[in-house]
């Protein structure tokens, strides 16, 4: 299993959209740190780092989550397209082993990514007298990651028994929908009838990235995590993972 | 098998602290709100004397649940209706104060709000007096609030007042005069600024149709009196009412304005006329006490 895993991470490495990804994330992090953005809510300008820093967490949380989804897509049913898939069976590697390996290689892959955008992150902190902070940072990465996690555990599952394309827009829209939660939650409460109704049930059925986002940005801020929300997230990834065992690729 | 061992295990884990974690009780930050809010009836004057805040039911809304007051402690139930309202309802035969917590008005505010403002702990318990205000009004003057003209109108009605210029510039100038009359001692004086506010806004009224009319003054009324006990709560936990008492630099669409104008015009009854304020009962729209005053 570790062989699969690191001949993933290799081929992942070898991928040109994770060094997109990066470098797209860099220069979005480097624009926002540079305090050349002009970034506005209701038309007050976002200036200064406890305002600038939750929306420098915000781009990161994106930026990773969609890498994951991007770099997820593809990876299970390229396999079998392939049709390389007979060399893993023969090697006595079920297919949950084999499709779990793959999806692993690939959240370290979108990890390896993040460490660089959290070195980023790290740089901005020390720019801006915020040096103190570094040692929550790694605490923080680890919080996020449970983001990724979640989506490229998702996106690996749907591709197993969906074409790339459909697993895509269903994870898109999981993915919209857990990085918009606190919007959403808060329009659901803004409606009532079926608008509220349809809003509520996406709310059920979609992890709240967002929340985790929060709690990565507030434990560098120095906020306490809310336990709850890490545990809701914890079973959302734990769940997803669990399809792994029971979902299996008809080619086979 | 040893696979199969590590997941349940895991995921008994997992579903322990998620049960262990789970809010059964409303957080210590709104119980110390509520509490703050409580403390304040032996000292705040709101002139509303049957206004008792600790007698109106209260519940907490929380998104997931509503925390409803049972003597001493807060119990966790089914929310009532699933809107982000400050507001009172009708429920079990009593008019019962509902809030979203501190943290849900805090989420709204960080996203409709500038950055640099701050929705506090203060705030929410000056809230709780208001919209304990509205329970209270409710619960004694149901048959006059509901018969005044202009009850039950959509925020659109405001619509033809916004969107004409001259009747825009009329509501600062009226508002201007409150203003005035609400920072002056001497009863004469404060009588002269009336007669101007009543002048100005027949003026304005002229522009507007009745349905408009009769909205702002159903507005000004019962907003207006309960933006004034919001004040006075404020103020009496020693925080600055300069937010409340400043003449505002620019006008606003929407139904907003009139709360200030309406705790205005109750400011100035409860400063020349203390014994009608004292029985009031909401029969007469505060705006029409306005124009009485005028022509005495």
């Amino acid at each position: 299993m570790i062989t699969l895993i690191q001949h993933g991470l290799q081929e992942r490495a070898r991928r040109r959209e994770l060094f997109v990804f990066i470098a797209l994330g860099l220069l979005l992090l480097l624009f926002l740190g540079s305090g050349n953005a002009a970034l506005s809510v209701n038309g007050e300008p976002i200036t200064g780092f406890t305002m600038l820093f939750p929306v420098i967490m915000h781009v990161v949380n994106a930026t990773l989550c969609i890498l994951a989804l991007v770099l997820s897509v593809h990876t299970i049913p390229e396999e079998y397209r392939r049709k390389t898939s007979h060399l893993i069976w023969v090697r006595g590697i079920s297919q949950p082993a084999y499709h779990f390996s793959l999806a692993l290689a690939n959240f370290l892959a979108v990890a390896l990514a993040g460490l660089i955008l959290y070195g980023a992150v790290g740089l901005y902190l020390v720019k801006n007298g915020e040096g103190a902070r570094l040692g929550a940072l790694l605490l923080s990465f680890g919080m996020l990651s449970i983001n990724t996690g979640i989506i490229t555990s998702l996106t690996s599952v749907l591709s197993i028994v969906w074409p790339p394309l459909v697993a895509g827009l269903l994870s898109f829209f999981v993915l919209l929908a857990g990085i918009l939660h606190p919007v959403l939650e808060w329009v659901s409460y803004w409606f009532d009838g079926w608008t509220a109704s349809v809003l509520r049930a996406v709310l059920r059925i979609t992890p709240d990235l967002d929340a985790i986002r929060s709690m990565a940005t507030g434990l560098i801020q120095g906020t306490a995590p809310d336990w709850h929300g890490l545990f809701t997230a914890l079973l959302w990834l734990y769940g997803i993972s669990l399809l792994f065992f029971v979902l299996r690729k008809k080619e086979a | 098998m040893k696979t199969k061992i590590i997941l349940l295990v895991t995921g008994l884990l997992l579903l322990t602290g998620f049960f262990g974690t789970s809010k059964q009780a409303l957080s210590e930050r709104n119980v110390a709100i509520y509490e703050k809010a409580l403390s304040l009836e032996d000292t705040i004057d709101t002139g509303f004397s049957g206004y008792v805040f600790s007698a109106v039911p209260v519940r907490f809304f929380a998104g997931d649940a509503d925390y409803v007051r049972k003597g001493d402690t807060f119990v966790k139930q089914k929310p009532l209706f699933q809107v982000l309202a400050a507001t009172a309802l009708l429920h079990e035969g009593n008019y019962t104060l509902i809030v979203p917590t501190v943290e849900m008005m805090e989420g709204v505010f960080s996203l409709l709000s500038p950055p640099d403002t701050q929705y506090t702990d203060t705030l929410h318990a000056a809230v709780l007096w208001h919209e304990g205000f509205h329970a209270y009004q409710l619960e004694n003057y149901e048959n006059q609030v509901t018969a005044l003209p202009g009850c039950g109108a959509e925020d659109s009605a405001f619509q033809p007042a916004d969107a004409n210029e001259a009747a825009r510039a009329l509501f600062m100038d009226g508002l201007k005069a409150l203003h005035q009359a609400v920072n002056e001692e001497d009863p004469q004086k404060i009588r002269t600024y009336v007669k101007t506010f009543v002048q100005l806004a027949e003026e304005r009224d002229a522009l507007l149709p009745e349905e408009t009319q009769a909205a702002e003054r159903f507005k000004e009324t019962v907003e207006g009196t309960a933006y004034f006990v919001e004040m006075r709560a404020t103020e009496a936990m020693g925080e600055d009412i300069s937010a409340y008492t400043d003449l505002p630099a620019f006008y606003t669409n929407g139904p907003g304005k009139y709360y200030n104008s309406g705790r205005m015009m109750w400011m100035i009854l409860n400063k020349l006329d203390p014994v009608r304020m004292e029985s009031y009962d909401f029969s007469l729209p505060l705006r029409t006490i306005m124009e009485e005053i005028a022509k005495e």
